[in-house]
């Protein structure tokens, strides 16, 4: 089947096709979520290259669940980002004790518009202010605010109720305000939005 | 109350949606993608057409008659095989008595009635 054809089918029709044997299938799926799950890794850890291997990990296993993939029992997304919240867990955990280098330095003099340098500021800015917050609170808040999940659906990948979501997402939100406060001027608020 | 110089919730948003726009690099794709090629489970080859065999002469005798017929019919010769060489006692002792009866004349009688007809 042609990739354009299969850009809108729901996840769970393309893994049945991949299951089938379509290489189109597994092209669809990782445009559609290699994306999201690698910014959620980037985010949790804070390291590109680990964040890959992370990503490329998550990847890996749903291509192998792909033949014994049962319909109606799971979102696929859901259970992919479940995989990688987990994958990160363990590497966090793993890493325990040492602190986290989050936040890449923007380059001085780097190339490019005021506006990138007012971007790759806000960015670093974030990530910096994310990788401050307790591991729960931070993934609430990414999965939530970044990337867009449900409530519910939050519930599920963290395997906790949707009110302690609701309770982690407010937190969070709220720590990571308190965090970049007395900042907006020089992350160019003022005259850019 | 929110200061000036502090990010308020349309801030945060802004932030959050320009937060959305990281791509993997085309090597982690590239990665991704051969993991999916080498795990891709084999698509359903498409059935092969098969010559059809030759029949033997038995499939065609069976095929001709349906194989209850012919089970019926080596049944029966095997039956016929078993009676002719178990010959239970009962019969034997009736063929011992027996006389034995000509039903065709033999040529002498035939001769001498062809005489009584010309004579």
């Amino acid at each position: 089947m042609a990739f354009d054809a299969q850009t809108e089918q729901p996840d769970e029709a393309l893994l049945a096709l991949y299951a089938q044997g379509d290489p189109a299938a597994a092209h669809a799926l990782s445009q559609r979520l290699l994306p999201p799950v690698l910014r959620y890794a980037a985010r949790m850890l804070g390291d590109m290259a680990e964040a890959e291997d992370i990503a490329q990990e998550a990847m890996l296993r749903l291509w192998r669940a792909a033949p014994g993939w049962r319909a109606g029992e799971a979102k696929v997304s859901t259970w992919l980002w479940r995989v990688a919240a987990n994958l990160c867990t363990d590497r966090l955990r793993r890493r325990r004790g040492v602190p986290l280098d989050s936040v890449p330095e923007p380059e001085d003099g780097a190339p490019g518009a005021l506006a990138a340098m007012i971007a790759a500021d806000r960015m670093a800015a974030l990530d910096a202010a994310l990788a401050a917050l307790p591991e729960r609170q931070r993934q609430a808040v990414v999965l939530r605010h970044i990337e867009g999940l449900s409530n519910p659906e939050i519930a599920a990948v963290m395997d906790i109720g949707v009110e302690a979501v609701e309770s982690l997402t407010a937190r969070g939100k709220r720590a990571l305000a308190a965090q970049l406060a007395g900042r907006r001027g020089e992350l160019g608020y003022d005259d850019a939005q | 109350m929110t200061m000036r110089n502090d990010l308020d919730d349309r801030d945060l948003d802004s932030l959050f949606a320009a937060a959305r726009e990281g791509a993997p690099t085309d090597a982690l794709m590239a990665r991704v993608l051969a993991d999916a090629a080498a795990h891709r489970p084999r698509a359903a080859a498409p059935p092969v057409a098969v010559a059809p065999a030759r029949r033997s002469w038995w499939a065609a005798l069976a095929g001709g008659f349906g194989g209850y017929a012919l089970a019926g019919l080596g049944a029966a010769a095997l039956a016929g095989l078993w009676i002719g060489f178990a010959v239970p006692a009962a019969y034997e002792s009736v063929g011992s008595g027996a006389e034995m009866v000509e039903l065709i004349p033999d040529e002498t009688l035939l001769l001498v009635a062809a005489l009584d007809v010309e004579g």
